[in-house]
């Protein structure tokens, strides 16, 4: 009897359906995509990228379609149709962070922007020289010391001051190596500066590996400012 | 109706876990035949563990040859394996038949996703049997068209059907075996659950039916935790399923938080870097405890589950070490004592008896193994200048772990604890780094820069012939699946 039942309604409701999908299944796939598009609520700004990517895929399976190349249309709709989800989900977990970037003012937002993707940033003291890395090395090299040299002499101006030695890495490596591999830079800054004569109780070094960028690219010249160590007061 | 066979197929797949595509890598000829020639210098002998001489001989040959031992090792061409094709009508609502909830829809969407992920099914397009009218089909055998079905070129017919009756859904499942035009025994009864549990019971059932084909059980809808983009440009602790939903942020203090890995009693371990110095904290029960209090730093926390034990990473003004100590940051036990290298990225073996770690010693960072109790260290790698982040699989066979190669690219290799054998997962598509494996051993989770600059997070099969992404948001780092 159940059986019956089940099968009677669903002739009924699905071969519409079918009929439908048998002629035009990109289109259909399309209005999907597009209709998951139009439901991702702020994704477009709280997690533009990935809504950005949907955008794209969505614009391809029409491109795909108007080619009449339907077998891409459907893979590209729904690609676009799981990146939207995907991005509407992002947005809904952003939504405190992007609520408080969008009321910032046109000025707060493009350091916003910049923070975004670096760390916190420490208040930089200009009477201090970056200490500068070559790539995976933790020795000093001739204008690294006379920088550090430097550093010493204002530290001895200012004998009441103490300093954190703020280690880093660029991007290239894995996250805990390159963590010990800024420590050693950081340590290696230090001694170099207890031998020169400053009370070794003056500095702590703190390694932050790479997670805090002082240059979001990916040149070479961007990863030869990212290896680096910094005197922050404290 | 013609019959074919697709036991073989099942066959082939049975074997999958225990790596029946695990061949050696190997390039091109000319690689291929530097290779062998390299491998017949540094054999070391039969049955014996690659020992320092015969692998240093493999060096050697290498350097002289002009080549990098590691751009030897590449990945082993092929394709992916073989794939049973299988159909996923959208589930019908019994009785009135009306989705209105969209359940229906949702629970086929997770299932074939799922399956897609997984590698081990070809899911047809919903389209490509738009033609068989799924809706005079119910669960049971008679009604199925297994002629319609064989015609779309399905192998397996997934059925999910639901009724909703006052707040509670009730699940009910069929799989079919078209060639054999046969019921596949799929041990999954009927569900009745909330209906927002309707991803949970689609991932169970898939699990279930991976586990049919398999003899193991599939591990979709567990957890992957990992480090993300914070507020006010500080980094955050997340975790989502092995689908990229059901996303969850752990509410931790402001600061850059990394490394994190899944502790005691459904816990979050991680790294805090703070300007005081870095420190392992646990997060459980929505309170934060700081584990750690090392004037110079502590960080990349690894728990055992099997003795409650972690490992990590330690300095006291000096170099890295290997510490051990209990759950509740007590019993702080220094594992290794070099001075002069670094030690860092402790993995435990499963039975929590060794441990895999990375050292400089040798002058780069390569992958060591030690006993829990200090004694035996031993070096793994020796080929390659920048092996790192060691992830011991739940096996106990292989070991994870990210390499450089000469071109400062990194990719993700696996090595064979007992053979010494490598095995080389990704190449050419951006840096892939910091493997963790899938409970099940089947899996790796990991992070890599093929689709931008920032990191997203992939899924690859224990031999990386099936690669697929999990989730298209930027700046996800470190992932760690649930044990």
């Amino acid at each position: 009897m159940k059986k019956i039942l089940i099968s009677l309604g669903l002739v009924l409701s699905v071969s519409f359906a079918m009929g439908c999908a048998s002629q035009e299944p990109a289109t259909d796939l399309l209005k999907d995509a597009a209709a998951a598009m139009a439901n991702t609520g702020n994704a477009k700004e709280c997690a533009a990228e990935t809504y950005a990517l949907a955008q794209n895929a969505l614009k391809e399976a029409q491109a795909a379609q108007e080619a009449g190349d339907l077998e891409t249309a459907r893979q590209k709709a729904r690609l676009a149709q799981t990146l939207a989800k995907q991005a509407k989900e992002e947005a809904e977990m952003n939504a405190e962070e992007c609520e408080r970037r969008k009321n910032a003012s046109a000025a707060v937002e493009e350091i916003l922007n910049d923070e975004l993707s670096g760390g916190p940033v420490f208040v930089r003291d200009d009477s201090f020289k970056v200490i500068y890395f070559d790539f995976d090395e933790s020795f000093l090299s001739s204008s690294a010391v006379q920088d550090l040299q430097s550093n010493v002499a204002v530290l001895k101006a200012k004998p009441e001051m103490n300093v954190i030695l703020a280690a880093h890495t660029d991007d290239r490596g894995t996250t805990e190596y390159n963590l010990a591999l800024s420590q050693r830079r950081g340590d290696a800054v230090k001694a170099h500066a207890v031998s020169l004569g400053v009370d070794a109780s003056r500095m702590s070094v703190v390694p932050y590996g790479k997670e805090m960028p002082a240059s979001h690219g990916t040149r070479e010249q961007d990863y030869a400012l990212n290896r680096r160590v910094e005197f922050v007061p404290r | 109706m013609m019959k074919r066979t697709w036991a073989y197929i099942v066959g082939v797949l049975a074997l999958l876990p225990s790596g029946v595509y695990a061949q050696p890598a190997s390039g091109d000829k000319g690689s291929k035949a530097a290779l062998s020639a390299l491998e017949a210098a540094g054999k070391p002998a039969e049955g014996a563990p690659a020992g320092e001489a015969g692998q240093t001989a493999i060096n050697d040959q290498a350097i002289a040859l002009g080549v990098d031992p590691l751009s030897l090792i590449t990945v082993t061409p092929g394709g992916p394996p073989v794939r049973i094709p299988i159909a996923v009508p959208d589930s019908m609502k019994i009785g009135d038949n009306i989705d209105e909830a969209g359940l229906g829809r949702t629970l086929a969407e997770v299932i074939r996703n799922d399956l897609t992920m997984s590698g081990l099914f070809e899911v047809l397009p919903v389209e490509t049997y738009a033609l068989v009218d799924a809706s005079k089909e119910g669960v049971t055998q008679s009604t199925i068209q297994f002629d319609s079905w064989y015609n779309v070129g399905a192998s397996v017919l997934v059925k999910a059907h639901y009724k909703v009756t006052h707040d509670k859904a009730d699940f009910e499942f069929a799989v079919f075996n078209i060639d054999s035009a046969a019921p596949v025994p799929i041990a999954m009864g009927k569900r009745h659950v909330n209906p927002g549990n309707v991803r949970a019971v689609a991932h169970e059932f898939v699990n279930k039916l991976i586990g049919f084909f398999t003899g193991t059980d599939g591990v979709f809808g567990t957890r992957i935790l990992f480090a993300a983009r914070g507020k006010n440009n500080f980094r955050t602790i997340r975790s989502f399923e092995t689908d990229g939903f059901g996303g969850t942020t752990y509410d931790l203090p402001e600061a850059i938080n990394a490394m994190p890995e899944w502790g005691p009693k459904g816990g979050v371990l991680f790294t805090q870097l703070m300007t005081k110095g870095d420190n392992i904290m646990l997060y459980a029960d929505k309170e934060l405890k700081q584990l750690t209090d090392f004037e110079g730093w502590a960080s990349g926390a690894d728990y055992c589950p099997r003795s409650g034990k972690i490992a990590f990473t330690g300095a006291r003004e000096q170099n890295g070490n290997i510490y051990i100590m209990d759950a509740d940051g007590s019993n702080l036990v220094q594992l290794t004592d070099m001075p002069d290298s670094i030690q860092t990225s402790p993995s435990w073996a499963p039975d929590c008896k060794r441990l895999a770690f990375v050292s400089s010693t040798s002058g780069k960072p390569q992958i060591y193994i030690i006993n829990a109790d200090g004694t035996g260290m031993r070096r793994l790698t020796w080929v390659g200048n920048y092996n790192t982040t060691p992830d011991w699989s739940p096996k106990g066979d292989l070991i994870a772990f990210t390499a450089r190669d000469e071109r400062n690219v990194f990719d993700i290799f696996t090595i064979n604890v007992n053979t010494g054998e490598v095995m080389r997962l990704t190449q050419d598509q951006g840096h892939n780094r910091e493997p963790s494996w899938s409970p099940d051993g089947r899996y790796l989770v990991f992070e890599s820069t093929r689709d931008g600059k920032q990191p997203r997070l992939y899924l690859m099969n224990q031999d990386g012939r099936w690669q697929t992404r999990i989730s298209a948001t930027p700046g996800l780092k470190t992932p760690v699946w649930h044990p």
